[in-house]
């Protein structure tokens, strides 16, 4: 069965086509169906070697490294470290892909706005969620704790809106009415999401203040702000994401290549425009496998499969289109029959 | 700053001015370079107060308009303070607001530490050889030791009596974190059948041949392993592994 997946793999990657930022100064690593990653330290001089291991070997996992190499296939601490892409992983699950989506968006639109990226790649993972890669220059010397804190403005762990007050004292004063000025609602092109954390804060403070409160706030002064002011503010700014902190933070991480084909799903980790990721379903767009092909399966369990509404019995016989068939083999729920 | 040719000299009186008083406070303004590198490299816990010292005092004298912009870039910021969440900070563009006098203070302090974190831990290792017995001796009395070799010294303070593997591994212990001679004898002192002759013998038996500490793996083995400290050779517990070659 796993000779006939492979042939399955290898013929779908040669339709794929695969474009990988600095190829040669990365680690590749590929996993087989007991484990993701079996064997590393691999690279590769160019695309076109990669895409024809991709048809020769047809892995059923492959990533690479976020981190830039002078040696990328030497042991550790021989590879000579570069920098490394900046990455994010939002990872939910099949069926909450609209709420990843959501994530998704916001996250990329503080890269943008408070961070001032612009280089950034969003793919589907295959599976469960999504990767966002920033490759500005400016990200990829940023080391561990500098990752971590940017996964914490994110995830928001360590929050405190008291400690939100007392460092806050450094900005009161005009700057209240800067941030409000320039970020805020008070600004020529009123937009949500221009200034940060604290900018939005600001603006959805301002807010909930009535006319007296605003009046002062803009003075910088709090007299007006009761707690429940700023409890109703925070409510409406934070949104707690769950961003995989070790995905980020670890500089020798591998990560699925994206537009590579996922193996325990057969679905393809596809990059997305941010206009595609909006309406984006796997189940369309990720398929690299046959639609029109039926192939027989049997059930080892009964399994449904998600976004899909479609119920299998165990022990049964179903004929389905190839790409839904390698699903339920791949996730370990079905064996091909043919 | 840096390695210059007499930081070992100065390093040494300011151990030695430190060792009296006790308090980083009272330590000589010129000592205090070279007190701070033997202390990132060898004693962390008095690290963090020195460099405070140290950090304030240059920062004294610095043009702080010309040492930092009151918007820096955020991967400046990221390197230096990613300490301090940046959520409550004004963040746009990549650029982030900052506290020129506070944040100031710990973008130098960082500055210097990275400046201490980059002298080889070889290079340092060699210039304070010398002196490392003495201060190895005092180490002893005022740091720690794995749970391993505590479990030993208390058995040996005690006067309990002790296995031949049990001495070995406490005297392997001592030799190599290179205790005087003296010293390992007075700790063995205590031991019910203790010969203060047999004892120096086996300890400069030891030496000679260069024996170095039992692994965790060997301590395991030898059921002498008492807690899972989460390092792999009891010498890393002091110096590391990178220092463990030079030893």
């Amino acid at each position: 069965m796993e000779r006939k997946l492979r042939r399955l793999f290898s013929r779908a990657y040669e339709d794929i086509e695969i474009n990988i930022p600095r190829v040669e100064q990365r680690e590749f690593g590929i996993g087989n169906l007991e484990k993701k990653i079996y064997k590393r330290h691999l690279a590769f001089l160019s695309l076109e070697e990669l895409k024809a291991f991709l048809i020769r070997e047809a892995p059923f996992y492959i990533s690479y490294s976020a981190a830039y190499y002078q040696n990328p296939s030497a042991p550790m601490e021989k590879k000579g470290f570069l920098g490394a892409d900046l990455v994010f992983d939002i990872d939910v699950s099949l069926e909450e892909l609209e709420k990843a989506k959501e994530d998704v968006l916001y996250l990329y639109d503080v890269l943008k706005q408070d961070f001032g990226f612009k280089d950034i790649v969003i793919n589907y993972s295959g599976n469960r969620g999504f990767h966002i890669h920033v490759r500005d220059p400016e990200a990829l010397g940023i080391g561990k704790e500098g990752r971590e804190a940017l996964v914490e403005y994110f995830n928001l762990q360590k929050f405190d809106y008291k400690e939100l007050l007392k460092h806050y004292t450094a900005y009161r004063g005009k700057k209240d009415a800067e941030i409000l000025a320039t970020g805020g609602i008070l600004g020529p092109s009123p937009r949500e999401h221009k200034a940060g954390f604290l900018g939005k804060f600001l603006t959805n403070l301002y807010g909930v203040l009535d006319e007296k409160g605003r009046k002062f706030l803009l003075k910088g002064d709090w007299r007006y702000v009761k707690s429940s002011h700023v409890k109703k503010a925070l409510e409406k700014t934070r949104l707690r994401l769950d961003v995989d902190n070790q995905v980020t933070s670890d500089l020798s991480k591998l990560i699925r290549m994206e537009n590579s084909i996922h193996g325990s799903t057969g679905l393809q980790a596809k990059v997305l425009s941010l206009e595609k990721l909006e309406g984006f379903d796997p189940w369309e767009e990720a398929v690299v496998f046959s639609k029109e092909k039926k192939v027989l399966v049997q059930m080892k369990e009964s399994f449904r499969i998600p976004r899909k509404n479609i119920s299998l019995q165990e022990g049964k016989l179903y004929r389905m289109p190839e790409y839904l068939a390698l699903f339920v083999v791949l996730q370990k729920k079905a064996i091909l029959k043919d | 700053m840096g390695l210059d040719k007499d930081l070992l000299a100065r390093a040494k009186r300011a151990w030695e001015l430190f060792e009296k008083s006790k308090n980083p406070d009272l330590v000589e303004k010129d000592l205090l370079w070279p007190l701070m590198v033997f202390a990132y490299f060898r004693k962390p816990s008095l690290y963090p107060r020195l460099l405070d010292r140290y950090a304030k005092e240059e920062w004294k004298h610095i043009d702080k308009e010309k040492f930092i912009e009151e918007r820096i870039p955020l991967k400046d910021y990221l390197n230096y303070l990613y300490d301090f969440p940046l959520y409550y900070r004004d963040v746009r563009k990549g650029w982030v607001r900052i506290d020129r006098d506070k944040d100031g203070l710990e973008v130098l302090k960082k500055q210097i530490t990275q400046k201490i974190a980059s002298i080889p831990r070889e290079e340092i290792n060699k210039r304070f050889k010398d002196w490392r017995t003495q201060a190895e001796v005092r180490l002893l009395k005022v740091s720690s030791h794995p749970p391993c070799i505590e479990a030993l010294l208390k058995k040996a303070k005690e006067g309990k009596n002790m296995g031949h593997y049990e001495r070995l591994a406490l005297a392997l212990y001592l030799v190599n974190i290179r205790l005087p001679e003296d010293d390992i004898v007075e700790i063995f002192k205590s031991l019910p059948n203790f010969k203060e002759k047999t004892t120096r013998y086996h300890i400069q038996y030891v030496k000679e041949k260069g024996y170095s500490m039992f692994s965790c793996d060997k301590m395991k083995e030898l059921k002498l392993c008492v807690a899972e400290c989460g390092i792999k050779h009891p010498m890393e517990w002091h110096y590391g592994k990178k220092a463990q070659k030079t030893l």
